[in-house]
């Protein structure tokens, strides 16, 4: 297919969007055909003296002289003879006409622009100032239509225009149009900017309904960056931008969710599963230890300007920018080394106003269940346990006792017994309702929306409501002058979770729970000696209460003049209120209280202010081949929070919940904490781009921050950074190579730095407490140290390098971004562990180096494009390795350690070794018999963690230094919790009106520990266990099994609770359907929209548990893929519903 | 600038719209704030929080500080410590889950080592910083030398724990401020429990003097007084074989608390609360309704629960219907068949240990009782237990004082010593026979006297007999088993030996190769 693409030549020193408004204002009065003659301009006298010239190069110059602008297809103009001109202060109208009659060619104008077209007629200067809509020498075969895009939105400055070129039409702001032809049949070809150019056979007179494909990468896309905002071409950074039509059909709370594995780069995930959780974002891997590796969330140039990202609704989504290498990430700074998120919202479009509706219904579910014993398959699990055991009241049983001396004597018939996951889990409803408009004219637009999403969780009582709201307005007070302001407001509603499925509570997490408990029961007998305790059943049924209300509101007004031309003065203030509204609430009536112990009451009122002034100065200027723009900057930032609760408990009424706080038994029973924190910063900013012909480029940045939480003697901080970009493509020798559209190679380096000291962590502090030693009766208030002062604590800091090519081919089909980077991290924010005989068992300090490298490889196709059918694709994979490079003088951090008295690492950071390094002992099957054990004395090739375990049955593990003593010099690396590559495959398809989305994400890889297997498959005794301890060691049965026998319990933590965390999962199909109703209600609603989407459908895995993408621990930061019992992400469908009108 | 130009065009643009007036009120007053702002400072002034440097200026915020020196207690004086010290000798074992009760303990499973040593050094630290704090505190002498001597007795109480339950450990006095102190006392290894004590012994003969000498049940809040201080110094000087200093100790003791007579056994039950008896208890609380301040002892002191008030098949109704008990802690065959018999007439018998209730038999009662009714605790709600812990009372003192004569070779005054206790109990006076039966008779008392007090394990590895007295006498086979000498102490945690960069060691397991 030839592509005709429409160009427009413009003067340099005029800026684009300013012609792009003027080029399209033309059209449209074209094609109503009111010429209205600016006599002035067209009489205006210029001197032009040219010989042997290109055509193109004439007009340009008349263009240049006259202010003039001259819109033309290259087809007429490019590649014609060359020409020879002379006049000597001429008017241009006479010198137009004559230059493009030498070409057959005509000009139609308007106020100062032109529109070349071919000559219709023999004579164009008298036809100009008669023209009308019936020439009589056209046939009048007038064909009429409306374009739009996929969306059924109109789109209005679309050409349209005959194959011969003989006649052109210009679609009007509802994207109606009409064009005369001289004949049928004939071919159309329908163009626009941003939009894939479409021919068109036309057989009959019948009205035509055109749809048009946006291009998937345009030349002209416009990329936001820290503080700007530049064309995708001139990009000299590694910024991902998000195509939010993939996305926006997700059925998720929050944006963040709806990346996973559309970045390359960003490993993003699950933190739990939990309605309205947020996701976990590492940009490039993680580097930190103790400070956060979230990225900086910046919100239409808001930084701190929401809680999380569940406060914005998707729909209201413009653009998701992802910036990752220092180029682009120095500018924010000590906020900067975790990788930038800039998320803009929409803004109201010239044209017609919108209005969009949106329902979406769905349910979402427990995806799998784990293997677990049920209550046959326990007790006779317990019947071995009391084989095993000494214990009263088995003491006595041994091998040669009859069934009838053992607990359960008939197992089978306990049948499945208690589901305790099913107990607590439900088919939970999903639904969501949006309202949004949008309009514009030439001085201002709006867009306004309003959502509500109600998302219940999967385990009974869970679930969150929201309530956001926004309005985006921008003013243009005069041409110099642009006023805007933008208002969001979200209100959550939160019921959190109650009960747990999994967790470290192995006394009441639902999987660990014994299945022959009766499901009202409220008595654990394995509880130690058997205690009463709450049941998840009861902790659901007897009124508990765990509600959180959080409100946010963001103000952001903004002035930005233009006192001369090509600089742009901005000033932008920003308030944003959040506020946190805890109640909880615990009846007397549950079970493990005591008969008067009463109930418990607890409020919390958190709020927090953050008030930002941000100033900046642009400036752009170009002359000849040279483009250079600057943009300098001062930001003010002042956060300030306030912290209240109350808890008390005793309470004789259930009734009065936390109404009424004072009705206390005991005013002992009160603990009440409040505080306050304030934070200042200030930054000075700093950036200028320069580049040459398009081809060579090169971006310097700079950034100074002095903020209030840094300690006294490091106030200030400054963040460099510089990059390079060669456009290869642009270069005279690549211009014969048709199928390759860009070429280019970027490189960058600069620092980046994480402020991960909260306020005043740099200050020697005590802590009071009056839950303290009692005296007379009562808990006076005592002080005691809590914290070390330090002046020396810095930011930590990151050295970043980039290197990356972008490459686009086949008419821009396939486009492809290949990226390689190294950072290196220094100065870690690490609390290191010190020995307890200080008294503290950890200290803060800039300890330690990490390192990250990685690869990132992205590849978006569009593989299909017919009129009826299109199929695009995208496919990211992305590696990163991470390293601990020091940790001071100290042999390793143990950052998670396994259960029990004895916590050995589990996860943990060792010098050398991968930063998210699993460790553990070696497993090496069960003793089988006392003459191994004796035999190992000799041999010490095996070790059991206490001397009661050197029985036959019992773990034992390799003893790695032969000592034959169980320590941490046993234990070895058990791999890396990183996956050594992941990402996503997207595939489009439409057909006619029919879309089908399907996305495919996927990690490889990575290991992660089972944490729960400490209980549910060691051969405890104190909870359920996997089914595959029914083949666990027994002398008689299975005297061979290398799985511990029941009750031998070591609580160690080795390479059997190792598995395999890649996985492979369609995390999202979406599939829609949309109805033209335009014709059907003659304009009154535009088109109905109608889809189904599953989020989560099915994941392969070789994990045993729920889901190995899950990271419980993401609040401490730098674990990753860690299941803490983190609730399943669940299994989600949903049908929508949407109207536009 | 920019800013003013702003807010008018803003306000200009919404004058017909009266919500987004009300906004661009508030936006105005934000950008009066955003003007301010440049000009802020960013030094950093703390709002809600105090430390060392401005607060300790009066004796209240002295009080508060040494307040904090109590609350690792609460932490320490729990059913393993019971274990640790009492279940693991002559006296008792218990068939626990806890392995401690087995010494199933090694440098590398401290078990409830790890919680002794790191609470033990917390009650350090913050001794040391109020006691540094005290020194500097603009107050009169006078009110300031009793303050700094309750920091100074507590100091000392830690460090006797800590050198009774470990042995040789790091001995520090400096306050660790900042990181550059807390570097140093990282690095410290083992040092010599002697002279740890002899350090403490000097300061505590300095310090105590300054205190008033009465009754820690007549100080305000049962606070350690003078009398925790002398009893302290007394067991300091004990370990250190310094009987003459002992001796001394016990008599400013006997000064403060006169006549045994005054005290009576009835009060000794647990559920009385700082009796005149006493020297020190940590203090718990249960109320149903109000403070619950618990520990959970008495859940292994008391007979099984069956069912409602039902106890190894005795109604006790005393007890309640809530309670948990979890495997108890028994005597063994030896303590009721030679220390403490049946019928030996001891008026103790009854409240320290239980055949029957109210004239009914327990039902597991065969071959030893439960232990009685004086470790028990009333109404329990599951294993809260609310019953103020032992740690010292005068009775242990006298019997201190019958050892410390009987080491002065002064037999006529150690056996009137050792006669007071057993005349209180009932018992026929003691005659001297030899040295050897003297000694072992003041043992045997001790183990009477003291039963279930937190105290014997100390008392016999400070004789040196513990291991082989314990591996004679324990009924429990699986302590049998495991118990090595090198269990005399607790091992430093393998954690904390890593830790502090091997300055610490635990050369007494890796001999036994338990490491």
């Amino acid at each position: 297919m030839k592509k005709i693409r429409l160009r427009y030549k413009f003067p340099n020193n005029l800026i684009e969007p300013k012609l792009l408004f003027v080029m399209k204002l033309t059209w449209i009065l074209l094609l109503v055909s009111v010429l209205q003659v600016n006599a002035s301009i067209f009489a205006q006298k210029i001197t032009l003296q040219r010989s042997d010239a290109t055509l193109e190069s004439v007009l340009k110059e008349i263009q240049h002289k006259s202010g003039l602008s001259i819109f033309y297809a290259d087809e007429l103009i490019l590649n014609r003879p060359k020409i020879s001109v002379n006049y000597e202060k001429e008017e241009v109208e006479k010198i137009l006409t004559e230059i493009l009659s030498k070409y057959d060619l005509d000009f139609k104008k308007h106020k100062n622009s032109v529109v070349v077209v071919k000559k219709t007629k023999p004579s164009p200067i008298v036809s100009l100032k008669e023209s009308r809509e019936d020439e009589p020498f056209i046939q009048e075969i007038i064909i009429r239509g409306k374009v739009k895009d996929k969306d059924g939105n109109p789109l209005s400055g679309v050409t349209i225009r005959e194959n011969t070129l003989k006649s052109l039409a210009v679609s009007d702001n509802e994207g109606n149009f009409t064009i005369k032809v001289s004949q049928i049949p004939t071919t159309v070809i329908f163009n626009m900017l941003g939009y894939e150019s479409l021919e068109k056979r036309i057989t009959t007179t019948r009205e035509l309904e055109v749809v048009l494909a946006e291009t998937v990468a345009e030349v002209d896309e416009v990329v936001v960056i820290g503080y700007g905002e530049v064309k995708k071409k001139d990009l000299t950074g590694s910024v991902v931008n998000v195509k939010m039509d993939e996305i926006k059909d997700a059925p998720v709370v929050s944006v963040d969710l709806a990346l996973q594995g559309r970045v390359p780069g960003a490993d993003i995930m699950a933190s739990t599963g939990e309605p309205g959780a947020p996701a976990s974002i590492r940009i490039r891997g993680t580097r930190s230890i103790t400070a956060t590796n979230e990225p900086l969330i910046v919100v239409d140039g808001v930084i701190d300007g929401i809680s999380n990202l569940s406060d914005i609704n998707i729909a209201d989504i413009e653009s998701v920018s992802v910036l990752k290498d220092a180029s682009a990430t120095a500018i924010y700074g000590s906020r900067g080394s975790n990788g930038v998120i800039i998320i803009t919202t929409k803004q109201g479009k010239r044209g017609k106003d919108q209005i969009n509706l949106k329902s979406t219904f769905g349910v979402s579910q427990l995806p799998r269940k784990l293997d677990l014993m049920d209550a046959s398959q326990y007790a006779q699990y317990r019947n071995d346990y009391a084989l095993f055991t000494s214990a009263d009241p088995y003491g006595s049983i041994n091998l040669n006792s009859p069934l009838s001396d053992y607990p359960y004597p008939d197992p089978l018939s306990l049948g499945k017994g208690t589901d305790w996951v099913d107990e607590i889990t439900r088919l939970a409803p999903y639904h969501t309702h949006n309202l949004s408009g949008s309009g514009g004219n030439e001085r201002g637009n709006y867009f306004v929306s309003l959502s509500y999403d109600n998302t219940e969780g999967i385990i009974e009582r869970s679930g969150l409501s929201r309530i956001t709201g926004r309005v985006n307005i921008d003013y243009k007070l005069f041409p110099w002058m642009k006023v805007g302001w933008k208002y969001n407001i979200t209100k959550r509603d939160e019921d959190q979770n109650l009960v747990t499925i999994g967790g470290t509570n192995w006394w009441n997490g639902a999987i660990y729970l014994n299945p022959m408990i009766k499901v009202y029961d409220n008595f654990n007998d394995l509880w130690y000696s058997g205690q009463t305790f709450n049941s998840p059943r009861a902790i659901l049924d007897m009124g508990v209460i765990r509600n959180l209300k959080r409100d946010g509101s963001t103000n952001t007004g903004y002035v930005e003049i233009e006192p001369v031309r090509n600089l742009k003065i901005n000033s932008q203030l920003t308030y944003y209120n959040y506020s946190q509204h805890t109640f909880r609430f615990e009846p007397s009536t549950l079970p493990a209280k005591a008969p008067n112990e009463g109930a418990l009451a607890y409020r919390g009122e958190y709020s927090e202010n953050n008030l930002m002034s941000q100033n900046t100065l642009n400036y752009t200027k170009n002359f000849d081949k040279h483009h250079i723009d600057f943009t300098l900057g001062f930001i003010g930032q002042k956060v300030w929070s306030d912290n209240l609760t109350l808890q008390g408990d005793g309470y004789q009424s259930d009734a009065i919940l936390w109404n009424n706080m004072n009705a206390i038994p005991d005013k002992e029973n009160y603990t009440a904490t409040s505080n306050n924190n304030n934070k200042t910063s200030m930054s000075f900013l700093a950036r200028a781009n320069y580049h040459f012909k398009n081809r060579y480029y090169i971006t310097v940045t700079g950034r100074r921050d002095g903020a209030s939480n840094f300690a006294a003697n490091n106030k200030w901080a400054f963040f460099p950074s510089g990059a390079l970009k060669w456009t290869v493509s642009e270069e005279s020798f690549m211009k014969n190579i048709k199928w390759i559209d860009e070429l280019a190679l970027r490189t960058s380096a600069g620092r980046t730095g994480n402020d991960g000291i909260s306020s005043y962590r740099s200050l020697a502090a005590l802590a009071s407490t009056t839950s303290g030693y009692l005296f007379n009766g009562s808990q006076p208030v005592a002080f005691y140290p809590s914290r070390l002062a330090s002046d020396k604590l810095s930011w930590e800091k990151t050295d970043m390098y980039n290197l990356a090519a972008d490459i686009s081919l086949f008419n821009r089909r396939v486009n492809i971004t290949v990226e390689g980077y190294l950072s290196y991290t220094k100065d870690l924010l690490l609390d290191v562990q010190t020995p307890t005989q200080t008294g503290f068992s950890t200290r803060f300090a800039n300890v330690g180096k990490t390192s990250n490298r990685g690869v990132e490889f992205s590849i978006e196709t569009r593989n299909i494009e017919k009129p009826n059918f299109e199929w695009s694709s995208s496919f990211s994979i992305s590696h990163n390795r991470q390293m601990v490079d020091d940790i001071g003088h100290y042999d390793f951090v143990n950052v998670y350690g396994s259960y029990g008295n004895n916590s050995y690492m589990m996860y943990g950071y060792i010098k050398g070794y991968p930063l998210n390094a699993l460790w553990g002992f070696q497993y090496a099957g069960t003793w089988k018999n006392q003459d191994e054990i004796d035999r190992n004395k000799i041999t010490k090739s095996y070790v059991s963690a206490s001397a009661s375990q050197y029985q036959p049955g019992s773990a034992r593990y390799i003893d790695v230094n032969h000592d034959g003593v169980f320590n941490e010099n046993d234990q070895v690396y058990l791999g890396n919790a990183d996956p050594f590559i992941y990402g996503g495959l997207q595939n489009n398809f439409r057909y006619k009106n029919l879309t089908l989305n399907v996305f495919v994400n996927y990690s490889l890889g990575g290991k992660i520990y089972n944490i729960a297997e400490q209980w549910l498959g060691n051969g405890g005794y104190i909870t359920n266990q996997y089914a595959y301890q029914l083949n666990a060691w027994h002398p008689i049965r299975n005297p061979n099994s290398d799985l511990p026998r029941a009750g031998s319990t070591d609580n160690i933590a080795s390479d059997r609770m190792v598995h395999d965390a890649s996985y492979l999962r369609i995390k999202t199909v979406a599939v829609g359907y949309n109805f033209d109703l335009s014709k059907v209600t003659k304009n009154k609603l535009k088109s109905l929209q109608l889809g189904l989407a599953g989020e989560n459908l099915y994941v392969w895995k070789k994990y045993n548990g729920f889901d190995p993408d899950v990271s419980s621990q993401s609040s401490t930061s730098t674990l990753r893929r860690v299941d803490i019992g983190a609730y399943p992400k669940p299994r989600t469908v949903v049908g929508s519903i949407q109207i536009r009108y | 600038m920019g800013l003013i130009l702003s807010l008018e065009l803003l306000s200009d643009l919404f004058k017909s719209d009266i919500n987004s007036l009300e906004i661009m009120k508030r936006l105005f007053k934000g950008l009066l704030l955003s003007l301010l702002l440049v000009g802020c400072s960013i030094e950093e002034e703390p709002t809600s929080f105090v430390n060392p440097e401005n607060y300790y200026q009066t004796e209240a915020q002295i009080i508060s500080g040494l307040n904090a020196t109590y609350i690792p207690l609460k932490t320490i004086y729990t059913y393993t410590y019971l274990i640790a010290t009492e279940g693991v000798t002559d006296l008792m074992y218990i068939a626990s889950g806890t392995l401690d009760a087995q010494l199933d303990i090694s440098p590398a499973q401290p078990r409830f080592g790890q919680t002794m040593w790191t609470q033990g050094y917390r009650g350090v630290m913050y001794c040391n910083s109020i006691i540094e704090a005290t020194r500097k505190a603009p107050i009169p002498e006078e009110v300031k030398k009793p303050l700094l001597a309750e920091g100074i007795v507590m100091r000392a109480y830690y460090y006797w724990f800590l050198t009774s339950t470990f042995g040789d450990v790091p001995f520090y006095t400096e306050d660790v401020a900042n990181a550059e102190v807390l570097d140093r006392i990282s690095k410290l290894g083992r040092m010599s429990a002697v002279e740890t004590r002899n350090y403490l012994i000097d300061e505590l003969l300095e310090h105590v003097p300054n205190l008033p000498q009465i009754r820690t049940s007549d100080v305000d809040g049962n606070r350690c007084g003078a009398a925790m201080g002398w009893m302290i110094l007394g067991k300091l000087a004990q370990w250190n074989k310094r009987w003459d200093v002992a001796r001394d100790a016990m008599k400013e003791l006997e000064k403060i608390y006169g006549s045994l007579d005054q005290y009576p056994l009835s009060d000794l039950p647990l559920k009385n609360k700082n009796i005149k008896e006493s020297i020190f208890e940590v203090q718990f609380t249960y109320s149903e309704t109000g403070l619950q301040v618990v520990t959970n002892s008495a859940a292994i002191c008391m007979p099984t629960r069956n069912r409602d008030n039902v106890y190894d098949g005795v109604v006790i109704p005393e007890l309640g219907n809530s309670a948990t008990t979890w495997s108890a802690l028994r005597p063994n065959s030896y303590f009721v068949q030679t220390v403490m018999r049946r019928n030996s007439g001891d008026l103790r018998l009854p409240l320290f240990l239980a055949w029957e209730y109210n004239g009914v038999t327990f039902n597991s009662v065969g071959t030893r009782p439960w232990l009685g009714p004086k470790f028990w605790s009333y109404n329990m709600v599951n294993s809260a237990d609310g019953n103020n812990q032992r740690v010292f009372r005068y009775a242990d003192a006298l019997l201190m004082q019958a050892e410390n004569y009987m080491e002065l070779r002064n037999a006529d005054e150690s056996i009137r010593y050792l006669n007071m206790v057993r005349k209180r109990a009932g018992l026929p006076m003691y005659e001297f026979r030899n040295w050897d039966l003297l000694r072992e008779e003041i043992q045997k008392e001790r183990g009477r006297e003291l039963l279930g007090e937190y105290q014997r394990k100390y008392d016999l590895v400070r004789w040196g007999i513990w291991y082989q007295i314990t591996y004679d006498y324990t009924d429990y086979a699986s302590l049998k088993n495991n118990m090595l000498p090198c269990h005399e102490y607790y091992p430093i945690p393998d954690m904390e030996v890593v830790k502090s960069n091997y300055a610490l060691d635990n050369k007494a397991y890796e001999f036994y190769g338990r490491k």
